[in-house]
């Protein structure tokens, strides 16, 4: 055996392995000239039999032809493995844009949307939220709240009347204001909660109306309670919820339940205050009503006038989403079209 | 209301930008609405004078008129307006002209006729409502004045002002000027009073008036003018009125008008001539009496709805002539018997303080809303109708309706001296109230201006206690004015609302939500991951849209309701919803899901007045492929997520009538179970309390709310309903603390075939419970209903994993286990293995 037969050998091996074409017939070469029954393996066999300076000089040549049979393998063993991944990954190829009628996401309603941020807001100012019935008696609607039968007040709301008990002492709430009353009745002072709901007034539904719609009030009853935290609490919340530019502003208006009372606005939000269309060209929006708790609202429910007072706010909610979004015509937040619905 | 602030100016001096006006009455809380600037609009708009006017050939509706404007140069104008003459002085918009109403005026053609200019109502000028002739100018004016020269607009300013209902006194100049005198420190004139010719107002006249009901009437007086000679009025009065949005008249009503808007006073004239004698007489009106009032509709009076006056029902005012026949509606409207006209020459001026209640009612029953029943309504100054009479003759006089010797006889009658309100004040208590640092000398003088009369009491002045305390007596035209808080809002008015320092407040309490306002969004957030839109749909419905969804039993009926459609309150979200759907079906959108959190409602509730209301969740799937699987699955869901414990499904036709034969009575009479397929429906249980319904809306019932698929035949509807108060109280599931097995499980697979009449959760359970311990879960795998199983049958496949917690299962123990669960089945539910 001579090393050039090895080296004949290695060239015609390499020549194979350079050809494979699959990982199959590269492990077949691989073991017929590297394997264990090998002519490789048979010359390796035979070196213990040689005298002593043949067999290191064959020794030597066998080394190294193995060595650089098995790193050609090796390589050649990467570049089959790599070809057949590009094989696969190519047959695998997926269009992730090709989506057929994806899955309908679903949508809150624009109402519950504002009520909820309006509750996170306000139950990170410390308040909490309550709720009362739909349908009160003229009680809870009216008269606790300094309303009482006949009074020129009650021009400022349409209701709806049930056909229950005598004529017109069951109604369907129209502002959220009895459920201060219900509050103040239970007798826990001090009281910090917002209650939003439902209520109803009989107006023609238009652009800026609907018989039913969306209140939420606050009632602030503590001692020593004053205007100026009722501006002050307007203003931090406005800012909380509308972004830290926007300012409120409050000027004289009326409510029976309240006195002082006042009506706020905020800066216009569609144009930031430097005046548009929306706001009259003001840079200011109108948002809702506030004022100190009249004496008799908080009489009605025993509270000690002396060390306590308190004061309550309140605002449309559907106005709100008119100023957030720009909604034209609030009809459209009662007719259900997914079409809306989808895009909002 | 409008005011015109050349109007205020007669009262105060205001500055000259009325935009620091219109910001004054804001800060006053007489918002305004908006601020109008008459003259804008009217530049190159002349006085002309009209010099001749010709027919046109062919053209039977306009004319060619010649007028002569600026240095007496003419002009030839078509105009199709009939109400002038030649020698009458119009408005002339030159070529060029932008009116307030945005019309450009060009030289233009009509019937061949050239026209160079055009003239102008007062509606087209923005100046009032008369669109039916020329706007006529009134004196000796040049022609080519520029109009707002000739009618003195230049500067003038009309407030639309959104007066507060508890503001009587501001629904007049008067009013506003006071407030505004306040603000601005600056005095308040009164124009007209003080005059001599208030002294010819004196009692003792032949005129007579009486009060019959006090209570209804506190002051009523007359005034006899005789010798009137009625006409148009003139021009700086018609304009003033229709600045104030009122139509002028002629001299007699607009004089009555325009004192109403100045000092707040309405007051009605009557034609004396047409009345059997000079007397006027304050009375409840007889039930079913009738009156044709000044609009020609006949009224009945003292009765309600058509009905007899029922007893105890509260009274409604008239004036009546002097033999007790009714001529007016007090406060409200007159009657047309004695209406003023164009040749009357003797007038019986009314002028009186009406019960505001009484006005509002009657005008609120009958439909009848003027000026002057708003003013009574909210209460008027009792002291206020002299005044009234006698500015009304004096504009009398200055328009030339009455002779400046005219003997006014005034009658009065008095039921009721006006006392004022005293309130006792503290100057600490309003300061604390407000968040300011007052003192009684500042309140005082802050008062002042408005009217009230306020001292302290100068014995108490020793007690130190007592230094705070101011009276204040209420000006006779603040009615609303009773307690010091009322006094507070005065004071933090004037003091300005927005110098009030803004303080922070914070509870001590922490803030959070209710676990009903947390499982609400939860719900929500459900629904909407399941691709479900939420609705928001009306709380009112027609009776049939209950009929149509077969819930029966009495209806709660709105006494008013705005329209049929919602005459009663909704006892289930079901027909709410399917008409949404319905709606969205006939705009093309067929596929879709939707639900809704709301109340339903059911009488007699709780406490026996009020209605019962409890909250729902509905959950309608409507999309291409849903069905009572779909609500079925949906259901599983929302049960797994909310933790439920021992949720349950009682399907089957019986359902619901099954458990109500049961001791649990049904909760609530909404529920829309008669509305599903009776074979596709089924109640959902926690134990054995039950939750609400799931199944699919029966095809009838999707057809009649006609809620149809995309070919027109009607959908299929998974539904879903359940009960937030029923969620609420259901017992739910504790997190289970003990550790996974640490040894392998084993799966077991079993193929029965059960009966079609057994629910296949009966099945589940029965494996469950027969596994015990060793479950680790149980899987529904496979349905199958084919020829493969005996008819009436299915075979199901289940799945179950098999596990002990401390060691290894035996093939031997998995095998005994599988024998167990099977005889079980076989002899529980008569579940054989598939073959």
């Amino acid at each position: 055996m001579e090393p050039s037969e090895l080296l004949a050998l290695a060239e015609e091996a390499l020549e194979a392995i350079s050809r494979a074409s699959d990982p199959e017939e590269l492990s077949g070469l691989a073991s017929r000239y590297t394997g264990k029954g090998s002519w490789l393996a048979g010359v390796s066999h035979s070196l213990g039999r040689m005298d002593p300076d043949k067999r290191k000089a064959l020794g030597a040549v066998l080394h190294r032809v193995r060595s650089q049979l098995e790193e050609a393998i090796a390589t050649k063993k990467a570049q089959l493995e790599a070809s057949e991944r590009e094989r696969r990954l190519g047959m695998e190829r997926m269009d992730l844009t090709e989506i057929i009628s994806p899955k309908e996401r679903g949508r809150w309603h624009l109402v519950a949307r504002t009520l909820a941020d309006l509750e996170d807001t306000f139950v990170g100012m410390g308040f909490v939220v309550a709720e009362g019935p739909e349908i009160e008696t003229d009680w809870y609607n009216f008269e606790a709240l300094n309303i009482p039968p006949d009074h020129p007040a009650r021009g400022m709301f349409d209701t709806f009347y049930l056909k229950l008990g005598k004529p017109e002492s069951v109604m369907m709430r129209t502002h959220t204001s009895p459920v201060q009353v219900r509050l103040l009745e239970q007798g826990r002072l001090p009281i910090y909660a917002v209650m939003p709901g439902q209520c109803y007034r009989r107006d023609t539904p238009d652009a800026r109306h609907l018989p039913a719609f969306h209140q939420i009030e606050g009632l602030v009853v503590d001692e020593g309670v004053t205007f100026g935290d009722m501006a002050g609490t307007i203003e931090e919340f406005t800012r909380a919820f509308f972004g830290s530019e926007v300012r409120a502003r409050l000027r004289p208006s009326y409510f029976p339940f309240t006195e002082p009372s006042a009506e706020f606005e905020v800066t216009c939000t569609i144009c930031s205050g430097a005046g548009c269309r929306t706001c009259s060209n003001t840079g200011w929006m109108e948002l809702g009503g506030c004022g100190m708790v009249h004496p008799k609202v908080l009489a009605h429910a025993g509270v000690d006038l002396e060390s306590v007072s308190g004061f309550a706010f309140g605002f449309g909610i559907e106005r709100l989403a008119f100023m957030r979004w720009g909604i034209a015509d609030i009809r459209v937040l009662v007719e259900n079209d997914i079409r809306f619905a989808r895009r909002s | 209301m409008k005011v015109v602030l050349s109007w205020l100016r007669e009262f105060v001096s205001l500055p000259k930008d009325p935009k620091q006006t219109a910001e004054a009455l804001d800060a006053l809380g007489l918002v305004v609405e908006s601020l109008r600037r008459p003259e804008l609009g009217l530049n190159d708009v002349e006085v002309a004078r009209v010099v001749r006017i010709d027919r046109i050939e062919g053209a039977d509706r306009i004319r060619q008129v010649t007028v002569i404007h600026a240095n007496g140069a003419s002009r030839q104008v078509v105009c199709g307006a009939w109400n002038f003459k030649e020698g009458d002085l119009v408005a002339l918009a030159l070529p060029g002209a932008i009116l307030p109403n945005g019309m450009h005026i060009e030289a233009r053609k009509m019937r061949g006729v050239r026209s160079e200019g055009m003239l102008c109502s007062a509606h087209e000028l923005g100046l009032g409502s008369d669109a039916s002739g020329l706007l006529v100018l009134e004196g000796s004016l040049e022609p080519g004045t520029p109009l707002v020269e000739a009618l003195s607009l230049s500067g003038e300013a009309v407030f639309d002002l959104e007066i507060p209902p508890n503001r009587p006194d501001a629904l007049s100049v008067l009013g506003v000027a006071r407030d505004l005198a306040a603000w601005f420190s600056i005095d308040l004139a009164l124009p007209g009073e003080g005059g001599p010719r208030l002294a010819r107002i004196h009692e003792g006249s032949d005129v007579l008036v009486s009060i019959e009901d006090p209570e209804l009437c506190h002051v009523l007086m007359a005034m006899e003018l005789r010798g009137v000679l009625v006409g148009p009025s003139p021009g700086w009065l018609q304009s003033r009125l229709s600045l104030a949005g009122m139509r002028p008249i002629f001299n007699l009503v607009d004089v009555s008008n325009y004192v109403m808007l100045e000092l707040g006073q309405p007051t009605h004239p009557y034609d004396l001539a047409k009345l059997p004698g000079a007397g006027l007489v304050a009375r409840a009106a007889r039930p079913g009496e009738e009156l044709v009032t000044l609009d020609g509709r006949t009224r009945r009076l003292g009765v309600r709805d058509g009905l007899d006056r029922l007893e105890g029902d509260p009274k409604e005012c008239v004036i009546a002539d002097i033999e007790g026949l009714p001529i007016g509606i007090a406060g409200v409207m007159g009657g047309a018997s004695s209406e003023i006209s164009e040749s009357t020459t003797s007038v019986l001026m009314e002028a009186a303080w009406f019960d505001p209640i009484t006005v509002a009612r009657t005008s609120k029953r009958l439909g009848l809303r003027s000026e002057a029943s708003v003013r009574f309504e909210r209460g008027l100054d009792p002291c206020g109708q002299e005044r009234a009479l006698a500015r009304i003759l004096a504009l009398l006089v200055d328009v030339h309706a009455v002779t400046d010797d005219q003997e006014a006889g005034v009658a009065v009658r008095r039921t009721q001296e006006f006392q004022p309100t005293h309130v006792k004040v503290s100057s600490d208590r309003i300061g604390r109230l407000l968040g300011i640092e007052i003192g009684p000398t500042r309140i005082r003088e802050l008062l002042g201006p408005l009217g009230f009369v306020t001292h302290q009491p100068e014995e108490s002045g020793h007690h130190s206690g007592d230094q705070e305390v101011i009276d204040v007596a209420v000006p006779s035209f603040r009615p609303d004015v009773s307690i010091e808080a009322d006094i507070a809002e005065e004071v933090a008015r004037l003091w300005g609302y927005e110098r009030i320092e803004r303080t922070t407040r914070r509870p001590t309490q922490v803030g959070k939500l209710t676990t009903r306002q947390k499982q609400r969004r939860f719900l929500r957030d459900l629904c909407v991951c399941a691709g479900a839109y939420e609705a928001w749909t009306p709380s009112m419905l027609s009776p049939e849209d209950h009929r149509r969804a077969r819930i029966e039993g009495p209806e709660i009926e709105v006494a008013n309701p705005l329209v049929a459609e919602e005459s009663v309150l909704r006892r289930s979200l079901l027909p709410g919803i399917l008409r949404a759907l319905a709606q969205n079906a006939s705009r093309r959108s067929w596929d879709l899901r939707l639900f809704e959190l709301g109340r339903v409602f059911s009488f007699p509730g709780n406490d026996g007045i009020l209605p019962g209301e409890a909250e729902w969740l509905a959950v309608a799937l409507a999309g291409e492929k849903d069905d009572a699987g779909s609500a079925a699955r949906f259901a599983t869901t929302l049960a797994e997520s909310t933790y439920l414990k021992d949720f349950d499904l009682l399907s089957g036709e019986s359902g619901l009538s099954s458990k109500d034969s049961g001791a649990q009575e049904r909760p609530w009479p909404g529920i829309s179970f008669e509305a599903l397929h009776p074979t596709r429906r089924a109640v959902l249980l926690s134990g054995d309390r039950i939750l609400g319904v799931v199944g699919e809306v029966d095809l009838e019932v999707a057809e009649a709310f006609g809620v149809l698929d995309a070919k027109g035949h009607p959908r299929r509807i998974g539904w879903l309903e359940i009960g937030l108060d029923e969620l609420d109280s259901a017992p739910r599931r504790e997190p289970e603390g003990s550790v996974p097995s640490r040894f392998p499980s084993r799966d077991v697979d079993l193929a029965f075939v059960l009966a079609e009449q057994v629910p296949a959760s009966a099945l589940g359970k029965l494996l469950s419970k027969e596994a015990g311990d060793l479950l680790e879960s149980i899987q529904l795998f496979d349905v199958y209903r084919g020829p493969r199983v005996p008819e009436g049958t299915r075979g199901l496949g289940f799945r179950l994993r098999l596990n002990a917690a401390d060691h290894t299962l035996s093939d031997d123990e998995v095998n005994r286990m599988r024998d167990r669960l099977c005889a079980s089945a076989q002899e529980q539910l008569g579940a054989s293995l598939r073959s």
